[in-house]
């Protein structure tokens, strides 16, 4: 890796500290995230009891803060890596036909990404949600399947200018097919681009399942998230300040991160820094 | 006379244009290239004469005339016959930097057609793949390096191992050196030249660099504004021109020497080549031609034997 600054590196290390505590929840958590203790309801931060501290607090339940946050890193993680994968994957294969194909395909496949673009994303969510019911697998298809016309317009766009070089031509010319040519000649070469939007699309999405979750639509109590945990801390904020702003840090840092990593990704595939 | 490898007959491509009339890019160009020979065409930038390089590869469909590789009709075929074709014909680019994957190794890039074709796989593909990188003068340990690793002139070398895999009867040389740096350009010339008569292939060289053209051509044709305004044996072109058009290239190109640059005929044409869009009538050439008649103005002038070239202008006797 060359190159990183400092500050680089300290964006890069507190992503990976995220990800390794949101994969290590089950076993760094020093409580069991569901059980309650109503006697313990409301403690601020380093109460200490028999079996431990309550190192971030408890909540109106009297579950460990620390505990739940942590395993609504896991949530939000996992609800973000898995709706941007699918839509990453949706949205740059009808990039890729529209480019490649062009005229009517890229007629119908382009006006449909106006069409999605034009509805609120948030509320469609919402609406969605609402009908199916709320439950993880839910909300992981509900986003997957509203954000990918980002992914379509700059695949088109990115396919459009690659399909005209002449080593597309030289690959015709070799005799390969449509399928071939996109996914070794064009894919590879508008990638970086897309990983940009990911990104992008990823800091949002923490957002985004923090705010249904924080409505109610997103995940389901008891099982713990950032959205969600907030939404309950909002009742006791004059009693209980350490319910809402620790998962909210959380979510502001990570979410931080993730957009400083995005553009110092964009820099990095710059058409200006390739082809040395 | 052999049967033609290329055999080109009153090819047209036309592109629609932004305000209604259509670019006549090409506009009746009828020539054949024989085995074994390398053909030149040579004109200014807009002339057609990429268009023309492109129908005859098959990246350009032809809005008229016929297109014959080895004797099969290429406009109008089935996509099956275009496949077959298409073999039989490969293309150097003028851009090493764009004409190669930066994604893809080198030995992946080579070896592609033989690949897609179902040729060769595994150990053989890579054994086929190592024997052109040696024909083109490169090491076989280059297969695993990315294009980004090479100079221009080396890009270059790969393109045509690449071109040479399906061991094609016709190879199109698209302006392949003038992209290159001039201290590289007679290695790459050099190698185009070795290995057409090692393997006893065609050519058809697009290029504006006369001096290029007299270094490998054996005959040339000469465009001026989507169409044939000379067809000639090298020699022949170059000690005795005959349209009026060539005259002002030939006489165009500086001489090394400056006693002989001094003693030169000068041609200066006149004006601006004019839209292909909006082709003057009669013979293209007329408005910046020094010697145009009213004849010139009216009738198109048909390309005819003359000596040992073939001329497209009504006065082409008189000027010689």
């Amino acid at each position: 890796m060359r190159g990183v600054s400092p500050g680089m590196a300290l964006i890069l290390l507190l992503l990976v500290a995220f990800i390794v505590a949101a994969l290590a929840a089950p076993w760094i958590a020093p409580f069991d995230p569901l059980r309650q203790s109503l006697l313990m309801r409301l403690r601020p931060p380093g109460t200490t009891v028999a079996a431990g501290m309550y190192l971030l607090g408890t909540d109106d339940l009297g579950r460990d803060l620390l505990s739940r946050v942590l395993h609504g890193a896991r949530a939000s993680i996992a609800v973000a890596a898995l709706s941007v994968s699918i839509s990453l994957a949706f949205g740059t294969l009808l990039g890729l036909l529209a480019g490649w194909f062009r005229g009517w395909v890229a007629i119908a496949i382009m006006r449909s990404v106006d069409t999605m673009l034009s509805i609120p994303a948030i509320l469609l969510a919402v609406l969605t949600v609402a009908v199916l019911g709320p439950s993880f697998l839910n909300l992981i298809l509900v986003l997957g399947l509203t954000r990918w016309p980002r992914y379509t317009r700059v695949a088109y766009a990115q396919t459009l200018q690659v399909a005209t070089l002449p080593y597309i031509r030289a690959a015709e010319m070799a005799g390969a097919g449509s399928a071939r040519i996109l996914w070794r000649h064009i894919l590879p070469n508008i990638a970086g681009p897309l990983m940009v939007v990911a990104t992008s699309e990823f800091g949002l999405m923490i957002l985004f399942e923090a705010g249904l979750s924080f409505l109610g639509l997103g995940i389901q109590p008891p099982y713990p998230s950032w959205g969600s945990i907030m939404s309950v801390g909002r009742q006791y904020v004059e009693r209980a300040w350490w319910l809402t702003v620790f998962p909210g840090a959380c979510l502001f840092v990570l979410v931080l991160c993730v957009n400083l990593f995005g553009d110092w990704l964009r820099d990095r595939v710059d058409p200006r820094s390739q082809g040395r | 006379m052999t049967a033609p490898v290329l055999e080109v007959t009153d090819l047209a491509v036309h592109f629609p244009g932004r305000t209604g009339a259509p670019v006549r890019a090409v506009d009746g160009v009828s020539f054949a290239v024989a085995p074994g020979e390398t053909l030149g065409l040579v004109g200014e930038s807009g002339c057609g004469k990429s268009t023309v390089s492109n129908a005859v590869v098959g990246l350009v469909p032809p809005t008229r005339g016929s297109l014959r590789v080895m004797g099969t009709e290429m406009a109008g075929a089935t996509r099956a016959t275009k496949h077959e074709i298409r073999a039989r014909v490969q293309m150097v680019f003028q851009d090493p930097v764009t004409s190669l994957n930066p994604r893809m190794s080198v030995g992946a890039a080579v070896g592609e057609p033989l690949l897609v074709r179902g040729l060769a796989s595994g150990a053989a593909l890579r054994a086929r793949v190592d024997e052109l990188l040696e024909e083109v003068g490169l090491r076989p340990e280059h297969a695993q390096r990315y294009p980004h690793q090479f100079s221009g002139g080396q890009r270059q070398r790969i393109v045509i191992a690449r071109a040479l895999a399906l061991r094609p009867d016709l190879l199109v040389c698209d302006e392949p050196v003038s992209a290159l740096d001039v201290s590289v350009r007679a290695q790459i010339l050099n190698l185009l030249v070795e290995l057409q008569q090692r393997r006893g292939m065609a050519s058809l060289f697009v290029s504006h660099d006369l001096a290029v053209v007299r270094h490998v051509c054996d005959r040339v044709a000469v465009m001026y504004l989507g169409r044939l305004v000379e067809l000639a044996p090298r020699d022949a072109l170059f000690a005795a021109p005959r349209h009026p058009y060539t005259r002002a290239l030939l006489a165009a190109v500086p001489e090394p020497d400056p006693v002989a640059q001094r003693a030169k005929p000068r041609v200066p044409l006149a004006g601006e080549i004019p839209s292909p869009s909006n082709p003057p009538p009669g013979c293209t050439f007329h408005t910046r031609c020094p010697f145009a008649t009213e004849r010139c103005r009216q009738e198109v002038p048909s390309l005819r034997p003359l000596g040992e070239s073939m001329v497209a202008c009504h006065h082409a006797e008189t000027l010689a």
